[in-house]
């Protein structure tokens, strides 16, 4: 047993336990002989050679409760390029997540692309690579086994309760609020889905309202509800709603033909 | 005396079509956020528009059309009032043509019923 201060930067998460646990059975039996130290988010023996462990990791299983188990396992694959389209060989961590020991979704992570894809049908798909994070500044993390699981769960989870509720989250304001918000009406974000029309959440005109948010966010300088009366002012934002109007007005048609 | 008659049905009518929807929005939340919510609010436009043609005395044209115009303001106005969304045109769009529908759909059967009645 070890009993240490507070380091800044570890988090004990069952993932950095594993690490842990894993590094000090590698050090063996230096760690009976000399005393222990920090090295970035590890427990060392003092003086030791630094190791990488996540890099030696080749498997990594994360179960939660409710029947859902996610592996992400990393291996060389091929598979046609995000950035150029022609097939490529690289190192890539594939994450299964399963319910009650069902696949029903997978996420890819290509470190050389730096591209994240992952699909589960019926639910979600797509894939960000660090273009489509440009606006928020790329990637801030690198992506690690752990985390693939632990955004997979996030996948389902959030995208079952949009399928099912029409929403991730659910405000039951009650009186005094409501009363409050007839004298101070508070500003919504943007939200997911249809705003205004979360009754279509579930239709066919639903993707028009995510490709005019995707639209939105991709947009510099960024559009808001303004930009549909301030039009001389981006036209960045008139073709986003122009093609929204336009998507609204063709209807199914649209599915077919996603926005660039 | 007959314009200034008409006007004061219009304003009443279109009064009740505003309350109406502006109790409904405060109990329920906005209308188009949910598949009840459209149900519930297209069920009392319906009814008013009923109500306001039934009878046959005045004019049952206006006061339709002032229910109607009564209606969309108070939406136009919650919708504002609660921040307008990112696609706030086309939900206007939907917010007039589905309450034109409720409301003239109303409106009709109370033009019909109304007819039938004076038949008796």
């Amino acid at each position: 047993m070890a009993r240490t201060t507070r380091r800044e930067g570890v988090r004990a998460t069952l993932d950095w336990g594993t690490h842990q646990a894993y590094s000090l059975w590698k050090d063996g039996g230096a760690i009976r002989n000399a005393s222990l130290e920090w090295q970035d988010t590890l427990l060392r023996p003092r003086g030791a050679r630094r190791r990488d462990t996540s890099g030696e990791s080749v498997q990594t299983d994360t179960e939660w409760v409710g029947g859902f188990s996610a592996s992400v396992t990393k291996k060389i694959g091929r598979h046609l390029s995000y950035q150029t389209g022609r097939e490529t060989v690289g190192l890539v961590f594939i994450s299964s997540f399963k319910q009650d020991g069902v696949e029903v979704g997978a996420s890819q992570w290509w470190p050389q692309e730096q591209t994240f894809a992952w699909s589960f049908p019926g639910l979600t798909d797509g894939y960000i690579d660090a273009s489509s994070l440009q606006r928020d500044g790329g990637w801030r993390f690198v992506p690690d086994m752990a985390w693939l699981n632990t955004q997979n769960l996030a996948f389902h989870q959030f995208h079952t309760l949009l399928k099912t509720r029409g929403s991730v989250s659910e405000n039951r304001p009650g009186w005094l609020e409501r009363l409050g918000a007839l004298i101070a009406p508070k500003l919504l974000a943007n939200e997911p889905g249809c705003d205004g029309l979360h009754w279509l959440d579930q239709s066919i005109f639903r993707p028009c309202c995510d490709d005019h948010d995707t639209c939105y966010a991709r947009s510099d300088p960024a559009c808001g509800s303004s930009s549909w009366w301030r039009w001389w002012s981006s036209w960045q934002c008139d073709t986003c709603n122009i093609y929204a109007v336009y998507c609204f007005a063709s209807g199914a048609g649209h599915v077919f033909h996603r926005f660039p | 005396m007959e314009k200034s008659v008409r006007l004061a049905e219009a304003l009443v009518v279109a009064a009740v079509g505003s309350v109406v929807v502006w109790a409904l929005d405060a109990a329920n939340g906005w209308w188009l956020n949910s598949g009840s919510g459209v149900l519930r609010t297209s069920l009392a436009l319906s009814g008013l528009g009923l109500f306001a043609t039934v009878w046959s005395s005045g004019h049952p044209r206006t006061r339709a059309v002032a229910l109607w115009a009564g209606a969309l303001g108070a939406m136009v106005v919650l919708l504002f009032r609660s921040g307008p969304g990112t696609i706030w045109p086309i939900v206007l769009v939907f917010s007039a043509a589905i309450s034109a529908g409720a409301v003239f759909a109303g409106t009709l059967a109370g033009l019909l019923l109304s007819k039938r009645l004076r038949r008796h």
